[in-house]
């Protein structure tokens, strides 16, 4: 049970346990390993580190921006991408290069082995095989919530101590599968589900909450007839994913695109009644951007046919993933539904779609380093913070890696500011509410989008990476070059005069692309290759733009500097509204930019904080990055 | 309704020469008075001498009130909102029946009502270009400009309607161009001229090169490309001589900056209030933006390319919209984030029209809802309340 631990509190059999294995737990382990922390990872099964539990896709817009960071700061999931992709495609292309993005389509074994294989090759980091069903506390006090973490109980009853804990336990926290009337407790089809976790977690004082999400049934390959079927190869020549990746030598698969019919939506309509949602069997909160066919065909009743993306699950697999028909209606209704869909008149279904209810941590109860707030040592990363996706997983999972090590040797948290990536926009919006839809990340979250595009990621981070040592010098190097070959570029464009204006004069009207300029030969004669191309593109289109936002960038990085005393009096600061006072009480931020965030503290109430703070002398810098 | 002379105190108090002046003395006790402290009240007969009198006599307690001071107080006091504070100023001002009746609603505590109204089609239309750039058209089909533009506008309308009934500065007069040489002042003129705008030509008793351009009865804007084009000390020397000359017409500067210029920076106006900028080249460089004006500036920026005449109709809206002639008012805060909100919208307008990449057209429009933010929760409480209470031109 969660109790006072009775062992020697001087017990350490590594520094830092990672609960789980998935896209967060696999990026939380290697990172700590790679760090030089004495790592564990304590997976039901090590054969299934790094599986992809819904779509055997990574990417897309804002997710692949979020990925190219994970990679910047020496991550795992865009190589493991590169190796595992059979189809690669740049998403948004005739969109500004701000919101373009990478997209892969993966072999879902390959991946997986990948992945698993890379965490057991890892020096340093030791998978454990077993079920974590409570954790180890010092001083547990559930009403304060505060304590001190010791480490995990294992399901045989063994433990493990370590300092500190990240817990990445995904859909399996209290997880429950829904498939019409048939429903039983599970994480993942055919995998048992860590309710114990979860139990120990609401004993320990912490607020859960309830997602939903769902999958589609997976299609026997040769029972598609793709004859009739528009086609979507991959991009030619593929684009790698990885900054790490020099070329990618691959031969693409395509995916193809079909839709429900009114047949489709009729059949839905009259089963909708058996479906655990309508029932009401689910009462957590499913994404509105990843609805399931029966929610789009009842919301929106006005659409008589939804796209279908035919997306195959490896290059030798017998499955087709049919992106964009996620359900929880019983077996025999998907067999009917989607045989009324073209292309798919005598389809079999090999395993049938289900609905997915799991328990999540109110992420108003997490500080900026992804530790939960008053347990010391305890981290939490992935789906557990009320996230979907495996990109938003893996890049949680790396910064509370990043975290655990820092705090066992009791250094600075490490902080990714709003301007500096998708990485601490998403941290940022975690800490400051509890989401109250799966959190997925979008390019309209960040409000400095033009600065985070995809192709600057290992720009923008490589200081951060250097001073966290997860950097050699071959790729210090290669940044270097990058920068200095795109600042010649930009130069070239702002010198060369064409009709009186200058080449980056005539690129900044919204009509002309960089492409229109490749005859140029100052331009041509660089030879630049397509990434930096696209960066040249953005730093001289978006030069105006950046410059004008530099103010609220300056001022951002300002409050998040701005620190507050720990021992600050709210209770006397005359003219605070009470909500803010008592969200203040509550969290007691940081920084005066996390209070700013803080939803019910206006600004009028961060001037009134500002100026207590003036009043009680210069301030203090925040440490850290 | 209280009864008759029984309101209030009725005493003979005031002493001129050991003589009494027949008067009303108010007393109100703190906390329930406008300002929440407690006030006294003289009610006297008018007239210079006698005011300057009594004034003498309070002296050693009491002095004149600065502008804006009993509403600063009552705000310092708890008994009145910024929003609300604000809106005494505008009601003090109020020209026009609708002006009054905006003041009084955001007095009423109705300023996010009012902003709300506006907000809404500004934030659809955020949405639907949010739509566009994080989804794929397979998902979401394609979304039509045609929509996002009727949002903007429709937001705009609102925002403008608000402006126009907020007590603004209405400089009348001649307003000075201040830029350095190729800012694009005489292409500006030009391009003001060119529709329905009278040349005025040359200045009698000024320098030869002087153009004043009339954009209505009333307000000239003044051009001086010879002397204004010399080096910098010439040019500051130039540019105080014509502030000299024109010091009884001359309302303000409106300052013209070439933001591709090496080193572009606003020029410095000295002592002249800075009503408007203009940033040139907006059609032949559309991502070329200036920097900003001082952290204390309200006055809108507005981005002009006079090759197409882009934001040429904007900028003329607005001077139309500011120029009565009319004497010079406390100069309206809430118009000026008003306008600069306005303009931020306009810009996103004409960048939407120009086909310039959605994830743009969201940062104007991001701007202009950061404005209103700015206004309705200001960032920076001190200088906000010093510009605002230091406009008030009445005691209260």
């Amino acid at each position: 049970m969660t109790a006072s631990c009775s062992e020697d509190p001087g017990m350490r059999d590594f520094d830092v346990i990672v609960v789980g294995g998935g896209h967060a737990g696999a990026e939380a382990a290697l990172v700590a390993a790679r760090m030089g922390a004495s790592t564990a990872c304590v997976v039901l099964e090590a054969a299934s580190i790094g599986r992809m539990s819904c779509n055997p896709a990574i990417g897309g817009i804002a997710k692949g921006h979020l990925v190219r960071e994970i990679d910047a700061l020496g991550g795992e999931m865009g190589l493991c991408t590169d190796a595992a992709g059979i189809q690669f495609r740049t998403l948004n292309t005739r969109k500004g290069p701000a919101v373009r993005a990478p997209r892969a389509q993966c072999d879902r074994a390959l991946y997986n082995q990948e992945m698993a294989g890379r965490v057991a090759a890892q020096s340093g980091l030791a998978v454990v095989e077993g079920e974590a069903v409570d954790l180890l506390v010092d001083d547990p006090d559930p009403e304060a919530t505060t304590g001190t973490i010791r480490g995990v109980r294992l399901a045989d009853g063994s433990t493990l101590h370590a300092p500190a804990v990240v817990l990445t336990t995904g859909t399996f926290l209290g997880g429950r599968l829904f498939a019409g009337e048939w429903e039983r407790d599970g994480g993942r089809f055919g995998e048992a589900a860590a309710t114990a976790i979860a139990t120990a977690l609401a004993r320990l004082g912490l607020r859960l909450g309830r997602h939903k999400t769902g999958t589609p049934p997976r299609l026997d390959r040769d029972s598609i007839d793709f004859s009739g079927l528009e086609v979507q190869p991959g991009d030619d020549p593929p684009r790698p994913f990885s900054f790490r990746t020099r070329a990618l030598e691959v031969e693409q698969v395509n995916c193809w695109l079909t839709r429900t019919s009114p047949a489709t939506h009729e059949l839905i309509e009259r089963s909708a009644d058996r479906s655990p949602m309508y029932r009401g069997r689910i009462v957590g909160v499913g994404p509105r951007y990843c609805p399931s066919i029966e929610d789009k065909v009842m919301r929106f009743r006005d659409r008589d046919s939804h796209l279908v993306f035919l997306e195959p699950e490896g290059r030798d697999s017998p499955e087709i993933y049919p992106n964009g028909i996620s359900t929880s209606l019983p077996e025999e209704v998907q067999e009917a539904f989607v045989r009324t869909i073209p292309g798919l008149e005598n389809v079999r279904i090999l395993r049938p779609g289900y609905a997915v209810e799991y328990a999540h941590l109110a992420t108003d109860q997490l500080r900026a380093d992804l530790q939960v707030a008053g347990y010391r040592g305890l981290f939490a990363a992935g789906q557990i913070n009320g996230t979907s996706g495996y990109e938003e997983a893996a890049g949680q999972g790396l910064i509370a890696g990043i975290n655990a090590v820092r705090f066992v040797r009791r250094e600075a948290p490490f902080v990714l500011d709003r301007a500096s990536s998708y990485l601490g926009v998403m941290v940022d919006d975690l800490c400051r509410v509890n989401p109250s839809e799966p959190y997925r990340m979008f390019t309209s979250r960040a409000e400095f989008r033009l600065l985070l595009r995809a192709d600057n990621a290992d720009r923008r981070l490589a200081s951060a990476a250097k001073e966290l040592g997860l950097w050699d010098a071959a790729r210090e190097s290669a940044v270097t070059h990058k920068q200095q070959r795109i600042a010649a570029a930009v130069a070239v464009l702002e010198r060369t005069r064409r009709e009186g204006r200058t080449l980056a004069e005539i690129l900044r009207r919204p009509e002309v692309v960089l492409a229109d300029l490749l005859a140029e030969p100052a331009l041509a004669d660089l030879g630049l290759s397509e990434e930096e191309l696209s960066e040249v593109e953005a730093e001289v289109k978006y030069a105006g733009y950046i410059a004008r936002q530099a103010d609220q960038v300056d001022k951002l990085r300002r409050m998040e500097a701005r620190r507050i005393p720990a021992e600050l009096d709210y209770g006397a600061l005359h003219g605070l509204a009470n909500e803010a006072r008592e969200r203040l009480l509550a969290r007691r931020p940081l920084t005066v930019g996390e209070a700013s965030r803080i939803s019910g503290v206006t600004p009028a109430d961060v001037n009134l904080l500002l100026v207590a703070l003036a009043r009680s002398g210069p301030s203090r810098r925040t440490t850290g990055s | 309704m209280p009864r008759r002379r029984r309101a209030v105190f009725e005493a003979p108090v005031t002493v001129l020469n050991g003589r009494t002046v027949p008067g009303l003395v108010l007393v109100m006790p703190g906390p329930r008075s406008f300002t929440g402290e407690d006030v006294v009240e003289l009610h006297l007969p008018g007239g210079p001498l006698l005011l300057e009198t009594v004034g003498a006599q309070l002296a050693p307690h009491a002095r004149p009130a600065t502008p804006g001071e009993f509403t600063r107080r009552a705000f310092e006091n708890g008994r009145l909102d910024l929003g609300q504070a604000e809106a005494v100023l505008a009601l003090i001002h109020a020209e026009s029946g609708e002006q009054a009746r905006a003041a009084l609603g955001v007095l009423q505590g109705g300023l996010d009502a009012t902003l709300a109204a506006a907000r809404e089609p500004l934030l659809g239309a955020r949405a639907l270009l949010e739509a566009d750039l994080d989804f794929l058209e397979d998902e979401t089909g394609t979304v039509d400009p045609a929509a996002i533009r009727e949002l903007l506008v429709a937001g705009l309308e609102r925002l403008a309607r608000l402006a126009a009934a907020m007590p603004r500065a209405r400089p009348g007069g001649d307003l000075l161009l201040l830029g350095r040489a190729n800012a694009g002042k005489s292409s500006l003129c030009n391009a003001l001229r060119g529709a329905e705008v009278m040349l005025v030509g040359d200045r009698p008793g000024t320098t030869r090169d002087v153009v004043a351009v009339e954009v209505a009865p009333g307000l000239r804007l003044l051009d001086a490309p010879g002397d204004l084009d010399d080096p910098d000390d010439a040019w500051d020397r130039a540019a105080l001589a014509h502030r000299d000359r024109h010091a009884r017409t001359l309302r303000g500067a409106v300052l013209v900056l070439d933001p591709t210029s090496e080193g572009a920076s606003w020029p410095d106006a000295g002592a002249l209030p800075v009503l408007a900028a203009v940033a040139t080249r907006a059609d032949l460089a559309p991502g070329a933006f200036p920097p900003p004006l001082g952290p204390r500036s309200v006055a809108p920026v507005f981005r002009v390319g006079c090759r197409s005449g882009v934001g040429v109709d904007s900028f003329r809206t607005w001077l139309l919209d500011h120029v009565s002639g009319g004497p010079a008012v406390g100069a309206g805060r809430a118009a000026g984030f008003l306008d600069r909100a306005c303009a931020e919208i306009r810009t996103a307008l004409e960048g939407l029209d120009a086909g310039l990449g959605g994830e743009l057209v969201a940062l104007e429009v991001d701007r202009a809802l950061g404005i209103l933010s700015d206004w309705a929760g200001p960032p920076s409480a001190e200088a906000v309340l010093d510009r605002l209470f230091g406009s008030f031109c009445l005691g209260k």
